[in-house]
Protein backbone atom coordinates (compact mmCIF):
# COMPACT_ATOMS: atom_id res chain seq x y z
CA UNK A 1 0.00 0.00 0.00
CA UNK A 2 1.38 3.62 -0.72
CA UNK A 3 1.24 6.29 1.57
CA UNK A 4 -1.52 7.81 -1.09
CA UNK A 5 -4.01 4.74 -0.92
CA UNK A 6 -3.21 4.10 2.75
CA UNK A 7 -4.69 8.25 2.90
CA UNK A 8 -7.53 7.05 1.04
CA UNK A 9 -8.66 4.32 2.80
CA UNK A 10 -8.53 6.94 6.10
CA UNK A 11 -10.36 9.38 4.43
CA UNK A 12 -13.84 8.39 5.14
CA UNK A 13 -13.37 7.56 8.48
CA UNK A 14 -10.63 9.29 10.16
CA UNK A 15 -11.43 12.83 11.66
CA UNK A 16 -9.20 15.64 9.83
CA UNK A 17 -7.38 16.58 12.77
CA UNK A 18 -6.02 12.74 13.29
CA UNK A 19 -5.35 12.49 9.73
CA UNK A 20 -3.37 15.52 9.64
CA UNK A 21 -1.20 13.47 12.60
CA UNK A 22 -0.89 10.89 10.76
CA UNK A 23 0.61 12.37 7.83
CA UNK A 24 2.80 14.41 10.49
CA UNK A 25 4.21 11.09 11.70
CA UNK A 26 4.56 9.96 7.78
CA UNK A 27 6.44 13.33 7.29
CA UNK A 28 8.67 12.94 10.11
CA UNK A 29 9.42 9.17 9.33
CA UNK A 30 10.32 9.85 5.81
CA UNK A 31 12.86 12.80 6.75
CA UNK A 32 14.86 10.74 9.34
CA UNK A 33 14.63 7.84 7.06
CA UNK A 34 15.71 9.64 3.84
CA UNK A 35 19.30 8.04 3.47
CA UNK A 36 18.49 4.84 4.25
CA UNK A 37 17.52 1.84 2.10
CA UNK A 38 15.88 -2.00 2.50
CA UNK A 39 17.55 -4.83 1.45
CA UNK A 40 15.47 -5.31 -1.25
CA UNK A 41 17.06 -1.94 -2.44
CA UNK A 42 13.27 0.55 -2.21
CA UNK A 43 14.03 3.61 0.23
CA UNK A 44 13.33 2.42 3.66
CA UNK A 45 9.91 4.73 4.36
CA UNK A 46 8.11 1.81 2.41
CA UNK A 47 8.27 -0.36 4.71
CA UNK A 48 6.88 1.99 7.79
CA UNK A 49 4.04 2.91 5.08
CA UNK A 50 3.32 -0.97 4.97
CA UNK A 51 3.03 -1.79 8.28
CA UNK A 52 0.90 1.09 8.39
CA UNK A 53 -1.42 -0.23 5.86
CA UNK A 54 -1.66 -3.55 7.27
CA UNK A 55 -3.02 -2.37 10.71
CA UNK A 56 -5.16 0.15 9.01
CA UNK A 57 -6.85 -2.57 7.20
CA UNK A 58 -7.65 -4.12 10.54
CA UNK A 59 -9.42 -1.26 11.73
CA UNK A 60 -6.18 0.15 14.46
CA UNK A 61 -6.83 3.43 16.10
CA UNK A 62 -4.68 6.64 14.27
CA UNK A 63 -2.46 6.63 17.94
CA UNK A 64 -1.03 2.97 16.36
CA UNK A 65 -1.02 4.05 12.82
CA UNK A 66 1.23 6.98 13.68
CA UNK A 67 3.80 4.62 15.75
CA UNK A 68 3.86 2.56 12.79
CA UNK A 69 4.82 5.05 10.39
CA UNK A 70 7.63 6.06 13.58
CA UNK A 71 8.18 2.73 14.52
CA UNK A 72 11.83 2.04 13.85
CA UNK A 73 12.74 5.95 13.74
CA UNK A 74 14.35 5.94 17.18
CA UNK A 75 15.74 2.32 16.66
CA UNK A 76 17.37 2.98 13.22
CA UNK A 77 17.68 7.11 13.12
CA UNK A 78 19.26 9.89 14.94
CA UNK A 79 16.04 11.06 15.78
CA UNK A 80 15.72 11.87 19.34
CA UNK A 81 12.72 10.65 21.47
CA UNK A 82 12.21 14.22 22.53
CA UNK A 83 11.01 15.43 19.18
CA UNK A 84 8.63 12.45 18.68
CA UNK A 85 7.23 13.30 22.70
CA UNK A 86 7.21 16.65 21.85
CA UNK A 87 5.33 16.59 18.29
CA UNK A 88 2.92 13.67 19.24
CA UNK A 89 3.02 13.20 22.89
CA UNK A 90 3.68 10.53 24.90
CA UNK A 91 1.28 7.99 24.11
CA UNK A 92 2.39 7.50 20.67
CA UNK A 93 6.12 7.87 21.34
CA UNK A 94 5.79 4.99 24.35
CA UNK A 95 4.39 2.68 21.61
CA UNK A 96 7.15 3.68 19.39
CA UNK A 97 9.38 2.80 22.35
CA UNK A 98 7.30 -0.03 23.33
CA UNK A 99 7.55 -1.70 19.43
CA UNK A 100 11.54 -1.08 19.57
CA UNK A 101 11.90 -3.11 23.13
CA UNK A 102 9.60 -6.02 23.32
CA UNK A 103 11.44 -8.43 21.15
CA UNK A 104 12.29 -11.68 22.86
CA UNK A 105 9.70 -14.07 23.91
CA UNK A 106 9.73 -13.57 27.18
CA UNK A 107 8.87 -9.95 26.77
CA UNK A 108 6.11 -10.41 24.29
CA UNK A 109 4.60 -13.50 26.21
CA UNK A 110 4.47 -10.79 29.30
CA UNK A 111 3.08 -7.67 27.10
CA UNK A 112 -0.53 -6.69 27.73
CA UNK A 113 -0.54 -4.16 25.50
CA UNK A 114 -2.29 -5.44 22.48
CA UNK A 115 -1.65 -2.44 20.18
CA UNK A 116 1.84 -3.50 20.85
CA UNK A 117 1.40 -6.33 19.90
CA UNK A 118 -0.75 -5.64 17.25
CA UNK A 119 2.77 -3.54 15.74
CA UNK A 120 4.56 -6.49 16.26
CA UNK A 121 2.25 -8.59 14.15
CA UNK A 122 1.98 -6.25 11.32
CA UNK A 123 5.80 -5.41 11.25
CA UNK A 124 7.03 -9.25 11.13
CA UNK A 125 4.24 -9.87 8.38
CA UNK A 126 5.89 -6.99 6.00
CA UNK A 127 8.77 -8.03 6.76
CA UNK A 128 7.73 -12.01 6.10
CA UNK A 129 6.22 -10.71 2.78
CA UNK A 130 9.60 -9.43 1.58
CA UNK A 131 12.10 -12.23 3.12
CA UNK A 132 13.25 -13.28 0.10
CA UNK A 133 16.10 -10.20 0.43
CA UNK A 134 17.44 -11.93 3.83
CA UNK A 135 19.85 -14.67 3.66
CA UNK A 136 18.48 -17.82 4.65
CA UNK A 137 19.63 -18.43 7.43
CA UNK A 138 17.58 -15.36 8.88
CA UNK A 139 14.77 -16.18 7.11
CA UNK A 140 14.57 -19.34 8.54
CA UNK A 141 15.08 -17.65 12.05
CA UNK A 142 12.83 -15.27 11.70
CA UNK A 143 10.22 -17.60 10.20
CA UNK A 144 10.13 -20.07 12.97
CA UNK A 145 10.15 -17.32 15.61
CA UNK A 146 6.86 -15.93 13.97
CA UNK A 147 5.29 -19.80 13.77
CA UNK A 148 6.50 -20.48 17.44
CA UNK A 149 5.07 -17.17 18.63
CA UNK A 150 3.99 -13.86 16.53
CA UNK A 151 1.52 -15.76 14.71
CA UNK A 152 -0.78 -17.25 17.36
CA UNK A 153 -0.60 -14.47 19.67
CA UNK A 154 -2.03 -12.38 16.41
CA UNK A 155 -4.79 -14.63 16.36
CA UNK A 156 -4.87 -14.79 20.09
CA UNK A 157 -5.74 -10.93 19.60
CA UNK A 158 -8.02 -11.22 17.19
CA UNK A 159 -6.26 -10.32 14.51
CA UNK A 160 -7.26 -13.90 12.05
CA UNK A 161 -6.07 -12.62 9.19
CA UNK A 162 -2.82 -10.84 10.06
CA UNK A 163 -2.22 -14.54 12.12
CA UNK A 164 -3.22 -16.95 8.81
CA UNK A 165 -1.06 -14.70 6.61
CA UNK A 166 2.09 -14.98 9.13
CA UNK A 167 1.57 -18.86 9.96
CA UNK A 168 1.32 -19.11 5.89
CA UNK A 169 4.38 -17.19 4.59
CA UNK A 170 6.65 -18.72 7.54
CA UNK A 171 5.70 -22.15 6.43
CA UNK A 172 6.80 -21.39 3.10
CA UNK A 173 9.92 -20.40 3.66
CA UNK A 174 10.69 -23.53 6.33
CA UNK A 175 9.29 -26.07 3.71
CA UNK A 176 11.50 -29.14 2.60
CA UNK A 177 14.36 -26.73 0.89
CA UNK A 178 13.80 -27.03 -2.79
CA UNK A 179 16.06 -29.50 -4.16
CA UNK A 180 18.74 -27.68 -6.12
CA UNK A 181 21.16 -30.22 -5.14
CA UNK A 182 20.76 -32.92 -7.53
CA UNK A 183 19.30 -31.40 -10.80
CA UNK A 184 22.20 -29.89 -12.29
CA UNK A 185 19.96 -27.52 -14.42
CA UNK A 186 18.72 -26.03 -10.80
CA UNK A 187 22.87 -25.86 -10.35
CA UNK A 188 23.50 -24.30 -13.64
CA UNK A 189 21.44 -21.52 -12.78
CA UNK A 190 22.21 -20.62 -9.44
CA UNK A 191 25.58 -19.79 -10.91
CA UNK A 192 24.50 -17.94 -13.92
CA UNK A 193 22.18 -15.75 -11.29
CA UNK A 194 25.34 -14.40 -10.13
CA UNK A 195 25.30 -12.10 -12.80
CA UNK A 196 22.12 -10.62 -11.50
CA UNK A 197 22.47 -7.65 -9.40
CA UNK A 198 22.51 -9.29 -5.35
CA UNK A 199 19.21 -7.94 -4.21
CA UNK A 200 17.42 -9.59 -7.53
CA UNK A 201 19.05 -12.91 -7.36
CA UNK A 202 16.95 -15.09 -4.70
CA UNK A 203 13.52 -13.61 -5.97
CA UNK A 204 14.22 -14.73 -9.70
CA UNK A 205 15.98 -17.72 -9.25
CA UNK A 206 12.92 -19.05 -6.84
CA UNK A 207 10.87 -18.31 -9.76
CA UNK A 208 13.30 -19.54 -12.26
CA UNK A 209 13.24 -22.97 -10.19
CA UNK A 210 9.59 -23.15 -10.13
CA UNK A 211 9.24 -22.93 -13.47
CA UNK A 212 11.78 -25.52 -14.45
CA UNK A 213 10.04 -28.01 -11.86
CA UNK A 214 6.80 -27.80 -14.20
CA UNK A 215 9.12 -28.72 -17.05
CA UNK A 216 9.13 -32.65 -16.96
CA UNK A 217 11.31 -33.85 -20.03
CA UNK A 218 15.20 -33.51 -19.16
CA UNK A 219 15.62 -31.78 -22.89
CA UNK A 220 13.34 -29.19 -22.62
CA UNK A 221 15.06 -28.44 -19.06
CA UNK A 222 18.03 -27.59 -20.35
CA UNK A 223 17.08 -25.94 -22.99
CA UNK A 224 15.37 -23.54 -20.43
CA UNK A 225 18.70 -23.33 -18.73
CA UNK A 226 20.53 -22.62 -21.34
CA UNK A 227 18.56 -20.19 -23.09
CA UNK A 228 18.01 -18.38 -19.71
CA UNK A 229 21.79 -18.15 -19.44
CA UNK A 230 22.41 -17.10 -22.69
CA UNK A 231 20.20 -14.08 -21.87
CA UNK A 232 21.53 -13.55 -18.28
CA UNK A 233 23.45 -10.54 -19.47
CA UNK A 234 20.39 -9.17 -20.55
CA UNK A 235 18.64 -9.70 -17.77
CA UNK A 236 21.38 -7.90 -15.53
CA UNK A 237 21.52 -4.93 -17.98
CA UNK A 238 17.63 -4.92 -17.43
CA UNK A 239 17.62 -5.02 -13.62
CA UNK A 240 19.93 -2.46 -13.50
CA UNK A 241 17.96 0.09 -15.14
CA UNK A 242 20.55 1.35 -16.50
CA UNK A 243 21.86 2.09 -20.74
CA UNK A 244 18.22 1.01 -21.51
CA UNK A 245 17.45 0.48 -25.04
CA UNK A 246 14.94 3.08 -26.06
CA UNK A 247 13.01 1.10 -28.90
CA UNK A 248 12.30 -1.14 -26.00
CA UNK A 249 10.62 1.51 -23.64
CA UNK A 250 6.88 1.85 -23.90
CA UNK A 251 6.10 5.11 -25.37
CA UNK A 252 5.12 6.47 -22.33
CA UNK A 253 8.63 6.79 -21.29
CA UNK A 254 9.74 8.55 -24.24
CA UNK A 255 10.20 12.58 -24.53
CA UNK A 256 6.99 13.20 -25.72
CA UNK A 257 5.30 16.17 -28.11
CA UNK A 258 2.92 18.45 -27.14
CA UNK A 259 0.13 16.80 -28.85
CA UNK A 260 -0.12 14.18 -26.21
CA UNK A 261 -2.26 14.49 -23.49
CA UNK A 262 -1.41 11.43 -21.41
CA UNK A 263 -0.25 11.64 -18.39
CA UNK B 1 8.46 -0.80 -28.76
CA UNK B 2 10.11 -4.16 -29.97
CA UNK B 3 7.75 -6.61 -31.66
CA UNK B 4 8.76 -9.33 -28.78
CA UNK B 5 7.36 -6.97 -26.59
CA UNK B 6 4.19 -6.64 -28.35
CA UNK B 7 3.89 -10.54 -28.30
CA UNK B 8 4.17 -10.68 -25.09
CA UNK B 9 1.28 -8.14 -24.32
CA UNK B 10 -0.77 -9.92 -27.03
CA UNK B 11 0.12 -13.22 -24.67
CA UNK B 12 -1.54 -11.34 -22.11
CA UNK B 13 -4.68 -9.24 -23.93
CA UNK B 14 -5.49 -12.43 -25.44
CA UNK B 15 -7.60 -13.20 -23.15
CA UNK B 16 -9.95 -11.17 -20.34
CA UNK B 17 -7.81 -11.50 -17.14
CA UNK B 18 -5.34 -14.42 -18.19
CA UNK B 19 -2.81 -14.98 -15.82
CA UNK B 20 0.29 -16.64 -17.39
CA UNK B 21 3.40 -18.11 -15.64
CA UNK B 22 6.71 -17.48 -17.46
CA UNK B 23 6.57 -21.02 -19.45
CA UNK B 24 2.84 -20.03 -20.84
CA UNK B 25 4.36 -16.27 -22.32
CA UNK B 26 6.67 -18.64 -23.75
CA UNK B 27 4.60 -20.99 -25.00
CA UNK B 28 2.22 -18.02 -26.60
CA UNK B 29 4.87 -16.27 -28.06
CA UNK B 30 7.52 -18.47 -29.09
CA UNK B 31 10.54 -16.47 -28.17
CA UNK B 32 13.56 -17.68 -25.78
CA UNK B 33 13.36 -17.82 -22.29
CA UNK B 34 16.50 -15.22 -22.40
CA UNK B 35 14.42 -12.83 -24.05
CA UNK B 36 10.87 -12.98 -22.18
CA UNK B 37 12.04 -12.65 -18.51
CA UNK B 38 13.89 -8.98 -19.28
CA UNK B 39 10.33 -8.29 -20.96
CA UNK B 40 8.46 -9.31 -18.27
CA UNK B 41 10.67 -7.52 -15.15
CA UNK B 42 10.55 -4.40 -17.40
CA UNK B 43 6.39 -4.71 -17.79
CA UNK B 44 5.70 -5.32 -14.49
CA UNK B 45 8.64 -2.69 -13.20
CA UNK B 46 6.15 0.35 -15.27
CA UNK B 47 3.49 -1.34 -13.48
CA UNK B 48 1.99 -2.95 -17.03
CA UNK B 49 1.66 -6.34 -15.80
CA UNK B 50 1.26 -7.53 -12.29
CA UNK B 51 2.74 -10.41 -10.76
CA UNK B 52 1.92 -12.82 -7.58
CA UNK B 53 3.42 -16.30 -6.15
CA UNK B 54 1.38 -19.15 -6.78
CA UNK B 55 -0.39 -19.81 -3.17
CA UNK B 56 1.97 -20.94 -0.77
CA UNK B 57 -0.33 -24.00 0.77
CA UNK B 58 -0.86 -25.74 -2.68
CA UNK B 59 3.42 -25.93 -3.84
CA UNK B 60 3.97 -26.75 -0.20
CA UNK B 61 1.40 -29.76 -0.71
CA UNK B 62 3.22 -30.43 -4.44
CA UNK B 63 5.99 -30.45 -2.16
CA UNK B 64 7.31 -27.90 -5.02
CA UNK B 65 8.15 -24.36 -5.78
CA UNK B 66 5.51 -21.73 -5.80
CA UNK B 67 4.89 -20.69 -9.20
CA UNK B 68 4.96 -16.80 -10.33
CA UNK B 69 1.70 -15.66 -12.40
CA UNK B 70 1.20 -12.56 -14.17
CA UNK B 71 -1.59 -10.68 -15.69
CA UNK B 72 -1.87 -7.24 -17.34
CA UNK B 73 -2.92 -4.23 -15.45
CA UNK B 74 -5.27 -1.57 -16.60
CA UNK B 75 -2.32 0.69 -17.33
CA UNK B 76 -1.06 -1.86 -18.97
CA UNK B 77 -4.05 -2.87 -21.12
CA UNK B 78 -4.20 0.94 -21.60
CA UNK B 79 -0.86 1.60 -22.52
CA UNK B 80 -0.63 -1.52 -24.63
CA UNK B 81 -3.64 -0.49 -26.69
CA UNK B 82 -1.78 3.41 -27.34
CA UNK B 83 1.44 2.42 -27.89
CA UNK B 84 0.52 -0.82 -30.28
CA UNK B 85 -2.32 1.26 -31.99
CA UNK B 86 0.27 3.92 -32.96
CA UNK B 87 2.42 1.83 -33.98
CA UNK B 88 0.21 -0.03 -36.71
CA UNK B 89 -0.73 3.34 -38.24
CA UNK B 90 2.58 5.06 -38.40
CA UNK B 91 3.15 1.71 -40.26
CA UNK B 92 -0.54 2.35 -42.37
CA UNK B 93 -1.37 -1.18 -41.50
CA UNK B 94 -4.83 -2.16 -40.19
CA UNK B 95 -4.79 -2.36 -35.81
CA UNK B 96 -5.05 -6.00 -35.05
CA UNK B 97 -8.03 -7.30 -33.61
CA UNK B 98 -6.37 -8.65 -30.66
CA UNK B 99 -5.50 -5.57 -29.38
CA UNK B 100 -9.07 -4.16 -28.66
CA UNK B 101 -10.60 -7.43 -27.01
CA UNK B 102 -11.97 -6.34 -23.38
CA UNK B 103 -9.74 -7.10 -20.28
CA UNK B 104 -10.82 -7.84 -17.22
CA UNK B 105 -8.44 -4.97 -16.02
CA UNK B 106 -10.47 -3.06 -13.55
CA UNK B 107 -9.55 -2.36 -9.90
CA UNK B 108 -5.66 -3.65 -10.08
CA UNK B 109 -5.00 -4.62 -6.31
Amino acid sequence: MTIESLFETLADTMPAERLRLIERAYTVAAYWHRAQKRKSGDPYIVHPVAVAGILAEAGMDHEVLCAALLHDVLEDTDCPAALLIHEFGDRITDLVIASATVDDPVALASCTDERVLALKSADRLHNLRTIRFLPPSRQRRKSRHTLEVLAPLAVRLGLEEIGAELATLARAVLSPPVEAGHRSSNRTLALGVLLLPEAHRSRWLQEWFGELQAIPRRSARVRFTVELLMGMPRMAVTLRGAATDLRDLPPGRMPRDPQDHRD
Amino acid sequence: MTLQTQNVLKAFMDEPGRELYGLEVIAATRLATGTIYPILARLERYGWIEGRWEDPGISQQESRPPRRYYKITAAGAEGSRTAITKAYRARRQPVPGWLNRPTASGGAR
